[in-house]
């Protein structure tokens, strides 16, 4: 008889079912982490020094990647727009998320009237078009840093609590919750251990959404003149303010935009993988 | 010619002028002394032949959904283009600042500039055929005066008392105080003249005695018209028709006119320039102009109250830079003042301030703000370039250790929520005719617009004084101390007068530049014409 | 099921009551006034006083608004306070543009969006999946305006095909209108798209595993049958939430686009309203998208309701 082959060690059997997408979602994702931290690995100058008065340099004079609208080095700007890009995308979504699913859940596992009150608060704030609702609230209260967040913020979680409400409505209609509604469970224990779990799947594809769109708001908002403040660099204003580039053939509107779709696709990329870890073989029409 | 072109304004035109005679005395004009125009040789030069008809596309950069055919509620450079193709005003400005005849054949007044005859051109009539007299003339100037007046021009015209008609063609202003220039502010967009009597909603029509009719307006949107075969300008206008609109994102106008979608725009990006003079089939029309962006900051509020955080911030200022990286050498270099180096009026002998940051090291350190965080609001809406010149500012003047925060405001809110109320703002000011203009209304104590607050006795005095003197050296020594004071104490940092660029396919001919505004001072439909 | 949806148009009155009310507060709390935004930097103590009595801003913000609810209730939107003209016929200008902007995108959004998702629950996993995946991945990637300057760039300024702007014009063939409506439409569809058909994917492969979903697939149905039969109507709910979403979104928040194209759609209507604190305008503005928001939704939740039966009888 033959020895059973040797156990392979955990970490290996982990790794090596981790498929070669989420793979280069996780190099790339590394990549701006890094730069992110240490950003003067890449950033030969600081991010508002202006190395030229010709717009839109060659590489060389104003830097590897060549100069942006105003002369400063493209290549150090996107470094450390980097850092601000990822981070605030990062905050944002977070905070949407744990504020959208937990009102969401909430209202799909409990009585009526909170359901109703929350779901028309929250309606009243999406009915707004949120560019609009951004421009008033950011007008009013100014344009600082924690009023960008916490106003993306909250556009945001509109959006996941009605794609939470709806998952966990959904959830809530299947027979197991009827169960454990039926012994007497409350609505958190029913939130937490019946909704969640399953709802993890489309919640993960929403997660990586709301991180892009978090990116691509903020950005819009740039296009608007709010947003991020000179001369500090975040992605998205990068490719507004360097959009008259296109003009000149120059790549600077280009490189933070190909960043941005970078992140975006690596993001994407994990949490395909994610989901295909999480659905069975059978749903994927493997077996 | 030098009669109807001095300064005093004894204007002696009687009767129609022959196409001929209007285009020779509009070259003359437009090549004037005193170069302030730089106009490219094809479009002054008298041998082209103008060509009657076609449809012409004219761009601007802004509308509005609150646009008005009422001149005097003109809110935007695109509405200020529409009111010179529908109404006329009593002058014109030249482009060296001289008010030439238009609907006013002439005019004098008395030896204290106090009192303004105008003599009426005959033989104008209105789009509805209605003649034009004294009493339309009457009715159009009161408009502007008086407490409910909600006039654009209303700050101008403050020193107008009386407005009355002598007879079918003559008006007579009373001033309060003496101004030999009072006929310039009688050529602006906003005092065109419009019909007597006409309630609102009869202006809405657009009935004036200008060179196009109405034929359509969507306010926010497009403004078509139609040559008015009755213009009293004899040959004019050459084209049959325009279309007026804006595209505000600058790329896009750009596009627009590279596509071959519009004919002429106005606004161009100095960044461009270059890029747009290789393109075939397109050429630049720039004019030096006294229109400038500015840093200004209150006397009596934030960081700017100390003389010395001014002079600080003044000599923090790269200006040489921002003239090459901001307007790409399309500009003049200011002095802190609002009279460019091209000006008669220019103080020669003021030292040009360059960057020191050294000497702004030393201010700052005086004052005790140094390391200290001052705020410059800024938006692109005060005037081309405030964005860039707050972040190039913030560069220069952090080597002299003045930390400078940039905020960026809301475009559409600057204006009503920034302008006037913060204390250190980006702002910008348009073309005005003369330096008194500049003066009058950015500097006269207890005025609104007076966003630094100044308040200089010695300013005040001399600046109401220049008004009444007709004699140019004398008044150049009261401008010249004016500069000096400005110069060392008021709260602008002003380091460039941006040219007035514009773009234009070749098939437009007959653009004469003028650096009273954009789109040669906006009357350019009135005098371009097609080549094909 | 009719007293559910009895119910939801009645919250639906109180949420367009709240909005109106957030509006209000919202236009009152912002700096400046109507009088200062439209006279300028022209503007003299005595000019902005008279405009402000003639527009009659004297009037405390309560009674104002009490006065604006009244006219508004029986249909009168009221005057523009910075044009003077009637809010009823400035909106008509611009909700014709919107919309037919908005039906364009959506027709061709939706669909291929709604296909590119099963497609890609399909053959979940495979060559085309993964392709489609990362098609749609790279379209939501990158700005809208970044979509459209690339855009005008190649086919309008370079190739000269299509034109650069989209305004609309009343003397134009519909051919000419058509042509104007393809690079703005292209960009919205383009972005849209990406999230619907993620969206449509990620919920169908949720629910194929459920059991009785997987029971199908394990009896030997095909797996495009069991896809369109029993995981699609389960799985709609989030995505008609969704589809919902992005409809409201193209009826109302397409500034960018707007912007980048001249077009006068409501969008830029409701950002230069802001702008001038022209309240009336605001409101209408503010209203009508969110009559349509609500609408859509409940239009989406009922669709719901009647593909998943047990949701008319919540417990």
């Amino acid at each position: 008889m033959n020895a059973p082959p040797p156990p392979r060690s955990r970490v290996w059997t982990c790794v090596s079912q981790v498929p070669v997408s989420a793979w280069i979602g996780i190099v790339i994702l590394a990549f701006w982490v890094v730069l992110a931290v240490i950003p003067s690995l890449l950033a030969g100058h600081r991010e508002a020094d202006v190395l030229t008065n010709e717009s839109f340099a060659a590489p060389g004079v104003a830097g590897l990647l060549g100069g942006d609208y105003l002369g400063r080095d493209l290549l150090s700007r996107l470094v450390y727009a980097a850092r601000r890009t990822l981070g605030l995308a990062v905050l944002i979504t977070v905070l949407a998320f744990a504020a959208g699913v937990f009102f969401g859940f909430l209202v799909a596992a409990s009585r009526r009237w909170i359901g109703l009150l929350l779901n028309s608060i929250n309606d009243v704030l999406l009915a707004f078009p949120s560019l609009i609702l951004a421009l008033i609230v950011i007008a009013a209260l100014g344009t600082s840093l924690p009023v960008l967040i916490l106003t993306v913020a909250m556009i945001e979680a509109t959006r996941v609590f009605r794609v939470a409400r709806a998952l966990g409505m959904d959830i809530v209609a299947m027979d197991f919750v009827e169960a454990a509604r039926a012994r007497g469970e409350g609505a958190w224990w029913i939130m937490l251990r019946e909704v969640l779990p399953n709802a993890i799947p489309p919640l993960a594809a929403e997660f990586g959404v709301r991180f892009t769109y978090s990116i691509l708001f903020i950005s819009a908002l740039g296009f608007l003149g709010l947003g991020v403040q000179p001369p500090d660099a975040d992605w998205g204003v990068m490719v507004r303010e360097n959009l008259q580039g296109l003009l000149f053939g120059s790549i600077a509107p280009l490189v933070p935009a190909a960043a941005i779709a970078s992140v975006t696709i690596a993001v994407n990329l994990l949490v395909d993988a994610q989901l295909r870890r999480t659905t069975s073989d059978v749903a994927y029409g493997l077996a | 010619m030098a009669d109807e072109t001095s300064r005093s304004g004894k204007g002696e035109v009687t009767g129609r002028l022959s196409r001929r005679q209007f285009i020779s005395r509009s070259s003359a004009l437009a090549l004037g002394a005193t170069g302030l125009v730089d106009v490219p040789a094809a479009d002054a030069a008298p041998g082209t032949q103008p060509r009657r008809g076609g449809r012409a596309r004219v761009c601007m950069d802004t509308s509005r959904p609150d646009e008005y055919l009422d001149p005097m509620r003109s809110n935007t450079r695109q509405a200020h283009v529409r009111q010179f193709v529908l109404y006329n005003p009593l002058v014109t400005i030249s482009s060296d600042f001289k008010p030439v005849p238009e609907l006013a054949a002439s005019w004098s007044s008395t030896p204290d500039a106090k009192q303004w005859v105008f003599t009426l051109r005959k033989g104008v009539t209105f789009h509805n055929g209605k003649p034009l007299t004294s009493a339309d003339v009457v009715y159009s100037l009161r408009r502007h005066i008086g407490p409910k007046s909600e006039s654009q021009a209303k700050a101008l015209m403050k020193s107008v008392t009386d407005v009355k008609a002598e007879d079918a063609s003559t008006v007579r202003v009373t001033l309060s105080e003496a101004n030999v220039e009072f006929p310039l502010i009688l050529g602006i967009y906003s005092t065109m003249i419009v019909p007597d009597g006409f309630d609102k909603a009869e202006l809405e029509k657009g009935i004036g005695t200008g060179p196009f009719k109405l034929k359509e307006f969507k306010p926010g949107v497009r403004g078509v018209f139609v040559r008015n075969e009755n213009y009293w300008k004899e040959g004019l206008p050459y084209v049959d028709e325009i279309e007026l609109f804006a595209i505000s994102n600058i790329s896009a106008r750009t596009n627009a006119l590279l596509a071959g979608e519009i004919d002429i725009m106005g606004v161009l990006d100095p960044k461009t320039v270059g890029l747009l003079e290789k393109a075939p089939g397109i050429d630049i029309v720039a004019a030096k102009s006294n229109a400038h962006t500015v840093m200004s900051g209150m006397v009596d509020q934030g960081a700017t109250t100390d003389p010395n955080v001014r002079l600080a911030l003044k000599f923090a200022a790269d200006r040489n830079r921002a003239q090459q990286n901001i307007y790409k050498g399309h500009s003049q270099i200011g002095n802190d003042h609002p009279v460019p180096p091209n000006d008669p009026y220019y103080c020669h002998d003021l030292p040009l301030r360059a960057y020191d940051p050294g000497r702004a090291r030393f201010h700052i350190k005086k004052s005790n703000m140094e390391g200290q965080e001052i705020p410059l609001y800024t938006a692109e809406t005060p005037g081309p370039g405030a964005v860039e010149l707050a972040i190039l500012f913030q560069q220069s003047a952090a080597a002299a250790g003045i930390r400078i925060k940039v905020v960026r405001v809301p475009p559409e809110t600057f204006w009503s929520n920034t302008w006037l109320k913060q204390p250190f703002i980006t702002s910008g000011w348009n073309s005005h005719f003369s330096p008194d203009a500049a003066f009058t209304e950015a500097f006269t104590q207890g005025d609104r617009r007076n966003e630094t607050h100044w308040a200089n006795e010695r300013f005040q005095k001399l600046m109401v004084q220049a008004r009444g003197v007709a004699d140019f050296d004398r008044r150049k020594e009261m401008y010249w101390e004016m500069q000096r004071l400005l110069h060392e104490d008021g709260g602008f940092v002003a380091p460039c007068f941006y040219d007035l660029i514009d773009a234009k396919r070749s098939r437009v001919q007959g653009v004469q530049a003028n650096p009273m505004g954009n789109l040669g001072g906006y009357r350019v439909c009135e005098q371009m014409w097609l080549t094909s | 099921m009719v007293s559910l949806i009895l119910r939801r148009v009645l919250v639906s009155v109180a949420v367009l009551w709240l909005v109106t009310i957030l509006v209000f507060s919202g236009t009152e709390i912002l700096p400046g006034d109507v009088a200062e935004a439209v006279l300028g930097q022209n503007a003299t103590e005595e000019s902005l006083a008279a405009v402000r009595q003639r527009l009659g801003l004297d009037r405390p913000a309560l009674v104002r608004y009490v006065e604006w609810l009244r006219h508004a209730s029986t249909g009168n939107l009221g005057v523009s306070l910075a044009s003077g003209r009637p809010v009823s016929e400035m909106m008509e200008e611009r909700i014709g543009n919107t919309l037919r902007l908005a039906i364009f995108a959506a027709l061709i959004a939706v669909p291929i969006a709604l296909t590119i998702g099963m497609l890609g629950a399909l053959r979940a996993g495979r060559m085309l999946d993964r392709s489609l995946s990362t098609m749609t991945l790279c379209f939501m990637s990158v700005p809208e305006y970044f979509v459209a300057a690339v855009l005008v760039l190649i086919f309008a300024v370079r190739l000269r095909w299509l034109p650069v702007t989209a305004t609309p014009h009343a003397d134009e063939s519909s051919l000419q209108s058509l042509a104007g409506l393809v690079l703005p439409v292209t960009t919205l569809t383009v972005v849209l798209l990406a999230h619907m058909a993620r969206m449509t994917r990620a919920a169908i492969l949720n629910v194929m595993s459920s059991p009785y979903v997987e029971n199908a697939t394990l009896k030997g149905m095909t797996r495009a049958r069991v896809i369109v039969r029993h995981a699609l109507p389960n799985a709609l709910p989030p995505i008609l939430n969704v589809v919902a979403l992005n409809l409201a979104y193209l009826v109302s928040g397409v500034i960018v686009v707007e912007t980048v194209f001249n077009y006068p759609g409501l969008g830029s209507l409701m950002v230069s309203a802001v702008a001038t604190h022209d309240l009336p305008l605001v409101q209408a503005c503010a209203l009508d998208f969110c009559i349509a928001y609500v609408f859509l939704n409940l239009a989406a939740d009922v669709m719901s309701i009647l593909a998943n039966p047990r949701l008319r009888y919540p417990k």
